[in-house]
């Protein structure tokens, strides 16, 4: 039965309860309408990121540039762990960027690419046409301009794009299984 | 009523990626904050950590060197610490539940998804500073305490290391 984290203390002598610091509330928590300060306030942000809006596109472009070359650099040496590391690392920063930048549907197949090297037993079983698959229609839909949730083509291929990898995914799963020990 | 006067905190952030620090940068400073340091690794973040004494770390998880589990582990230590209670904000693409509870679990204070939103870093930050929590030192664990909600007319069953659920607060992944 739970009384107080400070009941629980005195029962326990391996615990210790530290009582919350106010020190930052206390020196930063202001009078004043905290309704329209937090309304103020989102407004701003939301101002400022429309006017660094006008730079998203490079920045994306940017991004994809990055998986490009070392989409390249897998075609030529084959699957290794420092190659999968950064595919990996750079379809994360993209999926974490996109919807911001204006492509949730970049986010959506990057979450499917991230999902499926991550959860893949061996990654080098994974055909390099699949992750040219995912590249290329990054690449496209960028291209493209295709953005925002409501582009039926771009989501279509998203979607595409999710249930081969889930299939594969299975696939993969059941060999490692199969695997002699 | 109080509002938040952004202006007397201090950020760090970390992250890698040079545009999401841009873009937290962007909120921060529109909601009215003028000291944020942008760190692009762990070790980097650690040390501006010891350095600036900021008021809120925002931490990116993968990062070079170590990773945002691993700052928050070093943070919260303690003895060797020289800033264990800091409010540590996890901003990240990795939205598992496994991921979730393991920043928790290194002693992290608010949990935020990316993509991030204005509404949403503004929430996290807004929670840290009016809805601080006690410190709890175990031979496991020191942190803010996981649970958030400890209802003293709570009778039923003990769940703390049995039930993971119990970390799962509304609609929301919180820890």
């Amino acid at each position: 039965m739970t009384k107080s984290r400070f009941a629980e203390a005195t029962n326990n002598p391996d615990m210790i309860v530290i009582p919350a610091n106010t020190e930052l509330r206390d020196r930063v928590v202001t009078g004043g309408s905290r309704h329209s300060a937090y309304k103020s306030a989102i407004k701003a942000a939301e101002d400022a990121i429309q006017d660094l809006s006008v730079e998203f596109d490079d920045w994306l472009k940017e991004e994809i540039e990055r998986l490009i070359l070392v989409f390249d650099a897998l075609k030529v040496s084959g699957w290794n762990a420092k190659i999968s590391d950064e595919i990996f690392t750079i379809s994360h920063d993209i999926k974490g960027q996109a919807t911001t930048l204006g492509y949730p549907v970049i986010t959506d197949i990057c979450d499917t690419l991230c999902h499926l090297l991550e959860k893949t037993p061996d990654v080098s079983h994974i055909s390099l046409n699949v992750i040219d698959l995912f590249v290329s229609s990054i690449h496209n839909i960028v291209q493209q301009c295709q953005r925002g949730e409501e582009n039926k083509k771009a989501n279509h291929i998203a979607q595409s794009l999710r249930m081969m990898a889930m299939k594969i995914l299975q696939q993969e799963m059941k060999r490692a299984q199969a695997k002699p020990v | 009523m109080a509002k938040i006067d952004f202006e007397k905190l201090r950020f760090v952030v970390a992250d890698d990626n040079a545009h999401m620090r841009r873009i937290v940068r962007t909120l921060l400073r529109a909601f009215g904050s003028r000291e944020i340091y942008e760190v692009e690794d762990g070790a980097a973040a650690l040390e501006a950590v010891e350095h600036f004494m900021p008021d809120i770390l925002i931490t990116d998880i993968k990062m070079p060197i170590f990773d945002g589990i691993e700052l928050t582990q070093m943070i919260r230590n303690p003895d060797g610490s020289k800033h264990p209670y800091i409010p540590i904000i996890m901003l990240t693409a990795y939205s598992e539940r496994k991921r979730v509870l393991m920043a928790r679990d290194a002693g992290a204070t608010e949990f935020l998804c990316k993509p991030v939103s204005a509404n949403a870093l503004y929430k996290r930050v807004q929670n840290v500073i009016e809805n601080p929590r006690p410190f709890i030192k175990v031979s496991t664990y020191f942190g803010p305490d996981r649970r958030r909600n400890t209802d003293p007319n709570y009778s039923g069953e003990e769940r703390r290391e049995t039930d993971p659920e119990a970390f799962v607060v509304g609609d929301t992944i919180s820890i």
